[in-house]
């Protein structure tokens, strides 16, 4: 029962992901029923399978949003922002039971009242002196389970077709309709060529019949259930229509569909198709078939066509759920193969045996593409970060009085899990930004000028190994000279200091810096974008600003695609080994005695006329020893501007297996973890960024 | 009062409100019946409907049938939310709210 509660628990966290997301949706498209469905789909099944694995507490909360959206669905109450605020709060309510279980609610009874009453509010009074049949705890809804177990979807074509006292035994087909459509995707064709005359209509008999496409995991007695009360007062065939294991067959033709339901020879589709004109005109044509026929037929190839689409696309997206310590566990093997793998091919290389080398190039091979199949499976979109976001776009702009729309594209741009994870803070840090300092009051936008409403777009996209993400709002900007007041009286720019706009805007980056007139619950508190910077930076990746007065803001961040395995240069100083993240490195040239001469004692080199500074690396970690005569300086490319790094040997390019350093090291900045070599050896990974940052501020302190 | 038939300056309008149900069926029905058979113009306004099954449906689609006649004077209001989504879950298309969305 723990691991179907746990079942229940995951996949409801997915359900109120796919519910806020929806509920966004829905707000700027209140007209949408298809959204309305999805809403209420996802309140039903997390109140009906809540209510079978124990969630009481969620179930019973979640009866009453599920009955004002089974209201919304009928059109008796119309979506406002009102009801998506309440939803949203119930939303984020039920989150919480599901965190912290009924502790929580027990914690905060009122919270859960408070929504459920302004819910209340908006039913009608019959609706809330409604005898409650769906009372979930003593009759749980007919949801599908939550599961883990995966179940055989079949589709039907039902065809349903009243007897005319049907509505005089009680009996609304729409409710039957209604019912079906809960047990899975489902295409409801309604007839109406049974209407008599106006002069010979009853309208208390029933003359509609209907034809329902019908997929559903849950068989063909869960239809029938549906029907018990209604088998006397209808004709009813169930048909099964297409078996999934069947479907590597095209899908049915027009033809085949039309004699498979009887409605004509197989013979008359024959002489048809000797003619030129589309099947389906000419059966009606020659009277075969009625137009609406050949509708119902066109509207169930096109059924069948959707499912098996989306069949596909579901057993390609993956139908295994696997916990993500075992993803982690498999990519920390992997890494301690590509160590071992490496150490083979020192041994083979050292023995020269040509037997050993084909094989350890096998292994080299295997253990390459096994990687990267690993690492593949960390990804995730980044869509998953961006849908927290339109949450606090949407929360935070209405707290504030401001109109903003946020544009994201690029969501399905993949990174490693462990960095989307890591990098939810900073972006909800510049979105606060954004919106709090960045976009303006209606008003003042329409003194400026601009439309009343702000955008805020985000973009991702790959960049080689790395992914870049672009946050650009259409604010006011950042005012180089506001930042230069506000460096001078925080006392970290000399009033006669001569800077550029570029380098007063990189001042924000500096820690306790902040240009917010006044301190707000949003941002402003001075702990903003240094965190970012360093959040960033702790994910080896980098962060861009660039701002016009009045014009707006655009940030872009440079992610690494994985944090677990990476390319680095191996380098030598004395008899230890470092390594330096390759995507920084640009070249390595030599550092002679001469070139030191020349710089008379500066930690400077020219290269193709242009001055680099570097960082004697033997010098900085204090490694005793003569260094050699010719030493090889990295050149690294950092925030735009070249920077050395001097060590005595190169050896070269090696995967590099990301081991985390132990918690006695955590102070030492410079450097960002170990990796184990192939001869069994450590060696270190230098943080390149932050070794820099001290070439940088020794350089201004100069 | 569910339905109500007046006399505006373009014709005769009938206003169906709240419920249509198999309850209210017969009478909106014999209300609706000379006035569907009658050469005179009318518009039937379904804009106040609060609920609808499948016997209200019926009828709708009887208005829409008449209303879809060669030489009809009958035209359709603008059909309530209620309405609309009973007719999306009977999969009913009815040709005067079709041409209407399209026409928006």
């Amino acid at each position: 029962m723990d691991t179907q509660r746990e079942a229940y628990k995951i996949e409801a966290y997915e359900l109120l992901a796919e519910l806020e997301t929806s509920l966004l949706e829905l707000e700027q498209s209140p007209d949408d029923t298809a959204l309305v469905d999805r809403v209420f789909r996802a309140m039903h099944t997390i109140k009906g399978s809540g209510a079978m694995f124990g969630f009481d507490e969620i179930a019973a909360f979640t009866h009453d949003v599920e009955t004002v959206f089974d209201r919304v669905r009928d059109g008796r109450i119309p979506v406002t922002t009102h009801l998506v605020n309440l939803a949203l709060l119930a939303r984020d309510h039920i989150k919480g039971l599901l965190d912290g279980g009924a502790e929580a609610e027990a914690n905060d009874p009122d919270k859960g009242a408070g929504i459920l009453a302004g819910f209340r509010a908006l039913l009608s009074p019959d609706d809330a002196s409604m005898p409650d049949e769906t009372d979930p705890l003593s009759n749980p809804a007919p949801a599908a389970p939550a599961s883990p177990t995966p179940v055989r979807e079949q589709m039907f074509r039902i065809q349903f077709t009243p007897y005319d006292d049907l509505f005089r035994n009680g009996t609304n087909p729409l409710a039957l309709i209604d019912e079906l459509a809960g047990l899975g995707p489902c295409r409801v064709i309604g007839y109406t060529d049974r209407l008599p005359e106006p002069a010979l209509f009853d309208p208390e008999s029933c003359y509609l019949h209907w034809e329902i496409l019908l997929t559903t995991g849950r068989g063909i007695d869960a239809i029938k259930d549906v029907f018990i009360f209604a088998e006397d007062a209808c004709d009813l065939a169930i048909e099964p229509i297409d078996e999934p294991e069947t479907e590597d067959r095209p899908s049915p033709r027009l033809g085949e569909i039309l004699v498979a339901r009887g409605d004509v020879a197989p013979e008359a589709v024959e002489t048809a198709l000797h003619r030129q004109k589309r099947l389906g005109e000419l059966l009606v044509e020659s009277r075969t078939v009625s137009p609406e026929q050949v509708g119902a037929a066109l509207a169930e190839q096109a059924f069948v066509q959707e499912t098996r689409q989306r069949r596909e696309q579901q057993s390609s997206s993956g139908s295994v759920r696997v916990a993500a310590e075992k993803l982690d566990a498999l990519v920390n093997l992997v890494g301690e193969l590509v160590t071992v793998q490496a150490r083979l091919s020192q041994k083979a290389t050292a023995d020269r045996d040509p037997e050993l080398l084909a094989i350890t190039e096998v292994v080299e091979r295997l253990t390459a593409e096994l990687r990267d199949h690993v690492l593949s499976v960390r990804m995730l979109p980044i869509e998953t970060a961006f849908a927290k976001l339109r949450r606090l776009v949407r929360d935070l702009s209405g707290e504030l009085g401001k109109r903003i729309q946020l544009h994201t594209e690029g969501g399905e741009t993949e990174l490693d899990k462990t960095v989307i994870e890591q990098l939810n803070d900073p972006l909800v840090h510049i979105l606060r930004n954004s919106i709090d300092h960045g976009i303006e009051t209606p008003e003042k936008r329409g003194a400026a000028g601009k439309s009343e409403q702000g955008t805020i777009r985000i973009h991702a996209e790959h960049s080689g190994a790395n992914v870049l993400i672009h946050i650009q709002d259409d604010g006011a900007g950042i005012d180089p000279q506001q930042i230069r007041r506000k460096a001078i009286e925080k006392g970290l720019l000399s009033p006669e200091a001569d800077k550029s706009d570029k380098e007063l805007l990189q001042m924000i980056f500096l820690p306790g810096f902040s240009t917010a007139g006044a301190v707000t619950s949003v941002s402003g508190r001075g702990v903003g974008m240094d965190v970012v910077k360093r959040s960033l930076e702790t994910l080896r990746g980098s962060i861009d600003l660039t701002s016009r007065k009045g014009r707006g803001t655009a940030i872009t961040l440079k992610l690494p695609l994985t944090l677990a395995i990476i390319d680095g240069l191996l380098v030598e100083l004395g008899d230890e080994k470092f390594v330096l993240p390759l995507a920084a490195i640009e070249s390595c040239v030599e550092l002679t005695r001469k070139h030191v001469a020349d710089a008379h004692g500066r930690n400077i080199l020219n290269i193709r006329g242009q001055i680099v500074p570097y960082l004697p690396l033997r010098e900085r970690f204090g490694i005793e020893g003569t260094p050699p005569a010719i030493e090889q300086v990295v050149i690294n490319q950092l925030d735009g501007q070249q920077v050395g790094i001097v060590v005595d040997r190169v050896i070269g390019e090696h995967q590099i297996v990301i081991k985390t350093m132990n918690t006695l090291y955590k102070d030492v900045q410079e450097i960002s973890g170990a990796t184990i070599l192939g001869d069994g050896s450590v060696a270190l990974i230098l943080d390149v960024q932050k070794l820099l940052h001290e070439l940088d501020d020794a350089a201004v302190a100069a | 009062m569910p339905i109500e038939s007046r006399t505006l300056d373009h014709g005769r309008t009938v206003f169906v409100r709240g419920a249509l149900s198999i309850w209210e069926a017969a009478d909106t029905w014999r209300t609706l019946l000379p006035l569907l058979s009658s050469p005179d113009p009318l518009t039937v306004d379904l804009s106040e409907v609060e609920s609808c099954d499948g016997a209200g449906l019926q009828i709708i689609c009887q208005i829409a049938r008449a209303a879809g006649l060669p030489d009809a004077a009958i035209t359709l209001g603008p059909p309530s939310p209620s309405v609309t989504a009973a007719l999306v879950r009977a999969g009913l298309v009815l040709e005067p709210f079709s041409n209407r969305a399209q026409e928006t």
